[in-house]
């Protein structure tokens, strides 16, 4: 006889479920607090195999359950647990403290990154060859006329965040002096003086999981006031300076902006940036 | 009676086991902005977007993982398995660790593959040599690589070459500790193997025989009312066998995933990166630490050279090397997913070997570049 399952009904459900949720997810746009928009179509194309997963399973509701499924209801509620989350504490992205957490993936560093497999003598940043973080030759991205706002202003704008974070740091020579704008959360570092701070970004790559801190280095004289997390745009006068890094452990000199004007700016709702290819790539 | 009630008392403790946690969950995120909770909103916050954004990025893979694993065990015989591959070990291991370059895969859809090749009857090295290191030769993988480490060839070179040495390795040890029948888990993927239909059998004498590693397509009820087992199935009734095939070991895999994500999101929202930078120049403790980091983590092969990069200056190179080198051979949420297939040493084994391999290869990068 025919009877009733509680466990192939559970598992249908859990596939109706996934599948509403990241419908869900992608219609209302909350998907980007979690994924990189190029993986929105892998998203998509899951929720489809959702939902034809619990079509098929509409002919198990009654009907003797599975083994698996029957060793324990506990993997239910694990199953259960992402979509309860996503529906009672429906975050809107990682905090900003978390990701700090994992440290800051500042300009400084890249021309070490650029470098990390070379021979000691050869890398940059090295105590060898003097400390200096940053990449002084092989540029790999071109400054042009159309990185320059109308008003004259290189702004690292949220569209191009990376790009132009790397630009700054290839071009530094031409760029200081100039004008430069950037927007972000207030993120401050034990090492650094009060009226210092990064100005800062989550990047992220693939999901939440990865984001990373990356942002500019700011001096405002009025900076003591600012809370950390707060979001601001700043603009001033592009340059360098040293300071310590307690994350490498030593002096690192980095692309930094003299601010003029701080505003605090209303936190913006998509709060990722995303990796952007340099132009020669991008061509 | 007395069978009757103890039954009842069992359903009972396994409906409790379903209703008590999910209480507790709902409790906690009820209690998110109340001076009583037991964590701040905003790490609640934080835990919540990094464990869902993770099952959300690995879902479509794993789903594609058990969907090719589905196709396998319907359409391909251990004799078509057999006819391919090579017949030498050493040529079995160089085309496993190449296959990646064919079919970019991440390590969320390898382990399941990997699963049923085995069950299939695909040699062990070509299994672990396959699954370890296609999410490193994947070419999206190399590509995020070089461009993580600023246009830095060298790095993805580095990587792949050792991902592969590494992969071949353990592929070999593998052979040479276990055999393919001894590390098989009989509750792994069985019943459904049998027939294939993704259902429990109760086998009954009911009219039809089930050949081990065919397809009954009998619309079960074992037991039963209907059956429909004569001749060959309709393209219909494949498509929704291979469905419900999909759909059982998606069960059977992804629990194991949504447990990995856990633990790696508690990881992430409850610890902070400075506490190891004391080790960061030693040049065997920051291969460890960072191997440690990798594992517990399960980031994406795709994105862990972006994680990796801000690790530069502050770890040796070795140290680096060995972040995404381990993380795609292996890290929670893959130990999780294979002990569901694969008896426990085993899995002990293929942990412990990635471990030393990663090891000694991280640390011969520290001798070359320090």
């Amino acid at each position: 006889m025919r009877r009733f399952d509680p466990d192939e009904t559970l598992w249908f459900v859990l596939l109706l479920g996934y599948g509403l949720y990241m419908t869900f997810l992608l219609v209302s746009g909350d998907v980007r607090y979690f994924m990189h928009p190029r993986m929105f179509p892998f998203i998509a194309a899951a929720a489809v195999v959702f939902f034809l997963l619990a079509a098929v399973q509409t002919s198990c509701l009654f009907r003797s359950s599975d083994s698996d499924r029957r060793r324990g209801r506990l993997w239910f509620v694990l199953f259960a647990l992402p979509l309860l989350l996503g529906m009672t504490v429906a975050p809107r992205g990682m905090h900003e403290d978390t990701a700090m957490r994992k440290g800051m993936a500042y300009s400084g560093a890249r021309g070490e990154v650029a470098s990390f497999l070379d021979p000691p003598e050869k890398r940059i940043g090295s105590p060898s060859v003097g400390g200096n973080g940053l990449m002084e030759t092989g540029a790999s991205d071109i400054l042009g006329d159309s990185d320059f706002d109308p008003d004259g202003f290189f702004t690292v704008d949220p569209m191009h965040f990376d790009r132009k974070l790397r630009l700054l740091e290839e071009s530094l020579s031409s760029l200081t002096g100039r004008k430069g704008r950037i927007s972000g959360f207030v993120q401050r570092r034990d090492t650094l003086p009060a009226e210092r701070f990064f100005v800062a970004r989550m990047l992220m790559v693939c999901c939440a999981a990865d984001a990373l801190v990356t942002g500019l280095l700011v001096e405002w004289p009025e900076g003591v006031a600012l809370e950390s997390g707060a979001w601001v745009e700043a603009e001033g006068v592009l340059g360098s300076t040293e300071f310590f890094d307690d994350w490498l452990g030593r002096d690192v000199t980095v692309p930094f902006l003299k601010a003029e004007c701080v505003m605090p700016i209303a936190k913006p709702a998509n709060i990722y940036v995303y990796p952007s290819l340099p132009r020669s790539i991008l061509d | 009676m007395r069978s009757a009630r103890t039954a009842s008392m069992k359903e009972m403790k396994e409906w409790a086991l379903f209703f008590l946690p999910l209480m507790g969950v709902l409790g906690v995120a009820a209690s998110r902005n109340a001076p009583w909770a037991p964590v701040s909103a905003s790490t609640l916050q934080s835990f919540a977007a990094i464990f869902i954004s993770i099952v959300l990025e690995a879902m479509p893979f794993v789903l594609l993982g058990v969907f090719v694993s589905s196709l396998i065990q319907f359409f391909v015989s251990e004799e078509m398995i057999t006819r391919r591959l090579p017949r030498g070990t050493a040529g079995g291991l160089v085309a496993a660790s190449l296959l990646g370059f064919v079919f970019p895969i991440c390590e969320c859809s390898s382990v399941p593959i990997m699963r049923r090749l085995v069950h299939k009857g695909v040699p062990l090295h070509v299994g672990v040599t396959f699954m370890m290191a296609a999410p490193i030769v994947n070419p999206v993988v190399l590509l995020s690589t070089y461009y993580a480490f600023g246009g830095n060839v060298l790095a993805a070179l580095v990587r792949a070459a050792l991902g592969m040495l590494g992969a071949m390795t353990v592929g070999y040890a593998a052979t040479k500790g276990f055999s393919r029948k001894d590390v098989l888990l009989s509750r792994g993927l069985p019943e459904r193997d049998l027939c294939g239909c993704g259902h429990h059998h109760v086998h009954e004498d009911h009219g039809h025989d089930h050949g081990a590693g065919s397809c009954c397509c009998c619309d079960h009820e074992h037991g039963h009312e209907t059956v429909r087992s004569e001749g060959t199935p309709g393209a219909l009734a494949l498509v929704e066998n291979v469905l419900r095939h999909t759909g059982a070991e998606l069960f059977s895999v992804g629990r194991f995933l949504i447990l990995g994500a856990f633990i790696s999101a508690l990881a992430q929202t409850g610890f902070s990166w400075n506490l190891l930078t004391g080790v960061g120049q030693h040049p065997v403790l920051s291969v460890v630490v960072m191997m440690i980091l990798a594992f517990v983590l399960s980031l994406c092969s795709e994105a862990d050279a972006f994680v990796a990069r801000t690790f530069v200056g502050a770890f040796s190179p070795g140290a680096v090397t060995a972040f995404i080198l381990l993380g795609p051979m292996i890290d929670v949420k893959n130990v999780l997913m294979l002990l569901e297939g694969f008896r426990g040493k085993f899995v002990l084994f293929l942990t412990g070997a990635a471990f030393a391999v990663c090891f000694v290869l991280s640390v011969a990068v520290n001798i070359v570049r320090f």
